[in-house]
This record gives C-alpha cells, sequence and structure tokens, in this order.
C-alpha cells in the first residue's frame, strides 16, 4: 500500500463580513472588531422575521484579477452573491498559491470540492415562472458555482459539490484532504459559500426559534454566553488550496497550514437538535485520524453558534472527550466575530486554525461574557490569547445531526 | 443600422460581457465564433428578445436551426426547406447566404434582427 501523503495549505481566499484580504481579517479578528452590522431598509423582507442584524459580506469586484479577461469578468456581473463569493475566494486562493494561470490548473490537473447549501434561488422569488429568465432552473442546482468557477478558473479536475448544511464546508476541506492523503489527486482548491440572507431562510430560521432576535449587532453573538438567545446570520467564502506536501515542495509553494485529522459522524437521534454524542464522535474521529491523543490540542476553534442547544451540546462533547483538560483548553468561535456562515463556517474555521497555530494566538469569543451550568469551559474572553501548541481542531454541525472535524498541525 | 438593429447589439453586449460594442459587434459577426456564445447564453439572447421588443414566446430553436453548426453543406434544396420552416429567411439576411453558398449567416447577428423585424411585422 502507497504511504500517506503530507497534506499542506498553500493558498487561502475569502469573503467574510470582515473582509477579502485574510491577513487583515485575522487581524480584525484577534483584535475582536465586529463584523455584524444592523441591517437597513435594504433588508426589509429580513427584518419582518425579527432578524435585524447580521453579519453581511461586501460586495465583491473582480477589476483587480489582471489575468482574468474582460468577458469573463463581464459574465460574472450578473451571477448571484454566493456564486461570486466562491468565485472571488477560489481565484484568490489560487492566486496565492501561484496557481492562477490555465497552465498551472492543467499542469496539476486541478479541481475543486465545493460545500454549498441549498439553491431555493431566492432571487427570483415573487417573479412568475414564465416571466423568469429561463436560465433561473440550473441556479436550483447547488453545483452550478462550481461548474462556473470551474469554467473562470479553468479547473478541469476532479469536481463534487456537498450539500450537508452547516459541516459542508468542512467536508470539502476533509475529502480533499482524504484525495490528496491517498495519492489521488496532487492539488485541490476546496471551499464553502453560503448566502442565506433571504426572505425564505429568514422565516425558517425565525420560526423555528434557531436565530437571534437582538437588536443589537454589537452583542447579539454571543456563543456559550448564559444570554445567548440564538444565530446571527452571516454571508462569506473561503477556499483553500490543499496540495501534498511533496507536490508543494517541488513547486517552491509556501506551505501556510498542515492538515492532520479528519472526523465524521450523524447524531441519528434528530433533525434539528444536536447531539454532544455526534460530536464527541466527530471529534474522536479525526484525533483517530491524526493517531494524537486530546491532551495533543492546544485550542478548539468551536462550532459555537450562539444558539442555546448547539453550544450545551458541544460543551458536553468537549467534555466527553477533553475529559479534566476540557477545563483548560482554549476554545472560541469565530460566530461571534462575523455570525454563521453556514456552509462556508467550516472553512472560514480552517482558516482561523491556520493562522491561531502560525501566530500561536487564538481569537477571543466576543460577547462572552459569563456562561451556565453547561457551558462552563475555557472560553477565550479576551480579544486574543497567547497559546502555545502545536494541533488545533476545529468543529462543525449542521441540520440533520451531521457533525465534521479538522485538525491542523503547526508547520 | 437602425434602432432594432442597434439594441440588439446592446442586448447582446450585456448578455455576452461584450464591452467595446464598435469594434467587435457587427451585424455580420458570428454569435459563436466572434462573440464565444454558448448554449446558455442562446436561451438568454431569446428571453431578452422577448422582453425588449414584446414579441411573445421565443424558443432558440425558432431562430437557430438545429444542427446548424454541424451542417456546413449548403444545397438550393436545403435552402429551400429552411426558407420554408424559417419565413424570417428573406431579405439581406437570404442574400448574404446565397452569395456565400453557407448557412453561417444564420448563426450572425443579422439573423436574430431579421426575426425580430419578421416577428414584429407578423405581430397578431
Amino acid at each position: 500500500m502507497q504511504s500517506k501523503q503530507e497534506v499542506v495549505v498553500t493558498g487561502i481566499g475569502m469573503v467574510t463580513p470582515l473582509g477579502f484580504e485574510y491577513e487583515e481579517v485575522w487581524n480584525k479578528l484577534i483584535t475582536g472588531e465586529n463584523g455584524v452590522r444592523r441591517l437597513g431598509r435594504d433588508y426589509e423582507e429580513i427584518i419582518k422575521h425579527d432578524i435585524y442584524v447580521a453579519g453581511v459580506s461586501p460586495e465583491v469586484s473582480f477589476d483587480n484579477f489582471e489575468k482574468l479577461d474582460q468577458r469573463k469578468k463581464s459574465k460574472l456581473k450578473n451571477m448571484n452573491k454566493a456564486t461570486k463569493m466562491i468565485i472571488y475566494s477560489g481565484l484568490k486562493a489560487l492566486e496565492d498559491a501561484g496557481l492562477d494561470t490555465a497552465v498551472d490548473c492543467e499542469k496539476y490537473n486541478i479541481g475543486s470540492i465545493i460545500g454549498t447549501g441549498t439553491a431555493l434561488v431566492d432571487r427570483y422569488e415573487g417573479i412568475s415562472i414564465d416571466e423568469r429568465n429561463p436560465s433561473w432552473f440550473l441556479e436550483t442546482y447547488p453545483n452550478i458555482m462550481n461548474g462556473y468557477l470551474s469554467i473562470i478558473a479553468s479547473l478541469k479536475g476532479y469536481g463534487s459539490t456537498i450539500v450537508n448544511a452547516c459541516v459542508g464546508g468542512t467536508q470539502a476541506i476533509g475529502e480533499a484532504f482524504k484525495k490528496i492523503q491517498y495519492g489521488e489527486e496532487e492539488i485541490l482548491l476546496a471551499g464553502g459559500v453560503d448566502d442565506k440572507l433571504s426572505n425564505i431562510y429568514a422565516s425558517g430560521f425565525s420560526r423555528l426559534k434557531m436565530s437571534s432576535s437582538s437588536y443589537y449587532p454589537e452583542i447579539a453573538s454571543r456563543p456559550f454566553d448564559e444570554n445567548r438567545n440564538g444565530l446571527v446570520f452571516g454571508q462569506g467564502a473561503c477556499c483553500l488550496v490543499l496540495e501534498s506536501l511533496d507536490c508543494a515542495k517541488k513547486r517552491g509553494a509556501n506551505v501556510k497550514g498542515k492538515i492532520v485529522g479528519y472526523g465524521n459522524s450523524m447524531d441519528a437521534e434528530s433533525i434539528i437538535d444536536t447531539s454532544s454524542k455526534g460530536k464527541a464522535k466527530a471529534m474522536r474521529r479525526a484525533l483517530d485520524d491524526a493517531k494524537l491523543e486530546a491532551k495533543d490540542i492546544g485550542y478548539i476553534n468551536a462550532h459555537g453558534t450562539s444558539t442555546i442547544i448547539n453550544d450545551k451540546e458541544e460543551s458536553l462533547a468537549i467534555k466527553e472527550v477533553f475529559g479534566e483538560y476540557a477545563n483548560k483548553i482554549p476554545i472560541s468561535s469565530t460566530k461571534s466575530l462575523i455570525g454563521h456562515t453556514f456552509a462556508a463556517c467550516g472553512v472560514i474555521q480552517s482558516f482561523v486554525c491556520i493562522k491561531s497555530l502560525e501566530s500561536q494566538k487564538v481569537h477571543g469569543n466576543r460577547n462572552f461574557k459569563s456562561g451556565d451550568s453547561h457551558c462552563n469551559l475555557n472560553y477565550v474572553k479576551s480579544a486574543h490569547s497567547d497559546v502555545k501548541m502545536n494541533y488545533c481542531i476545529s468543529n462543525t454541525s449542521g441540520l440533520g445531526g451531521c457533525n465534521s472535524s479538522l485538525i491542523f498541525k503547526k508547520v | 443600422m437602425n434602432k432594432r438593429e442597434e439594441k440588439i447589439i446592446e442586448m447582446l453586449s450585456e448578455i455576452l460581457g461584450i464591452e467595446d460594442i464598435v469594434d467587435t459587434i457587427t451585424l455580420d459577426s458570428n454569435l459563436v465564433n466572434d462573440l464565444g456564445a454558448e448554449s446558455i447564453d442562446f436561451i438568454d439572447i431569446c428571453f431578452q428578445a422577448e422582453k425588449i421588443f414584446k414579441i411573445g414566446k421565443v424558443q432558440a430553436t425558432d431562430i437557430f436551426p438545429d444542427g446548424l453548426k454541424n451542417d456546413v453543406e449548403f444545397s438550393e434544396g436545403k435552402l429551400n426547406k429552411l426558407i420554408r420552416e424559417y419565413p424570417y429567411i428573406y431579405g439581406e439576411l437570404l442574400d448574404k447566404i446565397k452569395s456565400k453558398k453557407s448557412y453561417e449567416p444564420l448563426l450572425t447577428v443579422r439573423a436574430i434582427s431579421s426575426y425580430v423585424e419578421w416577428r414584429l411585422a407578423n405581430a397578431k
């Protein structure tokens, strides 16, 4: 049997409520800058569902991509926000990895795996089917975004779209990791994207009492805090270029991070109510995959959605996996700063883990003041904390009862 | 160039993402070879033409005969059959086909213009 390849991250690209440039986004995260804002009149459809704040990502522009011809740039104008965000992130990640030409993509047979949400084609809401541009129908296919990305970035290798609620992005990274680890692919672009800031999703999450009805953007997202009252919507996309260490060395690529473990589970209990058992199992399987023990992990980037149930069950799961050490290990949720970016969150969290290991710093849990009888662990209170660590873990869970964890190693 | 033709060229520039209209799009531009249109763009062209000229439903095959891209062999018999099936093939468009001895003009901007002209003239 062929020996496993070491898998590294050589490119990062993103669109988040805190901006596009990842160094800048990281600096904002560790200084505790808030990416959540009050929704204005242009979001009346959302506000009527008692959702007043969100992590809104800025509009992207493709003007600065010099290697993209004008025809492609112009075609991007009419695409929906999620498609633009994933294409922007993908192009940026490839550029960051030094693989931004069609020749590079052909040479390494680069493909892409994208985690995304369902496609409800909300932008056509209110327009009768006969009045819609017939191409609206294509947008109902969640993989169309990856299709457009492949055309714009000239990706002709393996392609897949993962629709698995909020673990989609994590699984895109995880599946790409495995394909490279087992030598099936040399380089893959893996990412996640979601934009649920629409009438349909706002209505759904609000009626299920899963979203925060807070009017105050400064304090709405408060994972693990005793006063948390639901998730805050966030828009975003993030892509990573994954490749074998051998390939990165041969190319002379700058290695930014290393992935060493990936684990999944399903709760098989409830569609909505997440379970500590499933979360613990995903973490354990990731640890087993990395051949590590819980005590080797120096930081947990939690799913931490700011819902009553997730944060309770995740804290219980951490106690179950980490035992006594659970009280010491620093934990923070990126959602406290940018809201919940759904299928994109696992990829943004992966970026956070990579930067945390590189800088030996972890960002804080914005708005965490004090926990409760279940949420009584070491949630980072300050804007950031210095942490000496060799490994960290990123957790995600999603509706339907799916859980997925990734483990990263210091380069 | 008349108003209808100008509108069609403007419509194509939007759909196909062509900013430099003057140097790029003429009535004889081939939608595929010169302007880079693909299948989804033909659907969009029909949809936008419906809206702009208010000519009712338009299917891509109403303008562009099936298999045109592959059918390169020209014959008078085939042309006459096409003229019967596609009554918008007349005037300058027909002259171009005859002079070139090719159906290629049916994939040009001129074909869309001729089709729209015919639809407007034959509106109930």
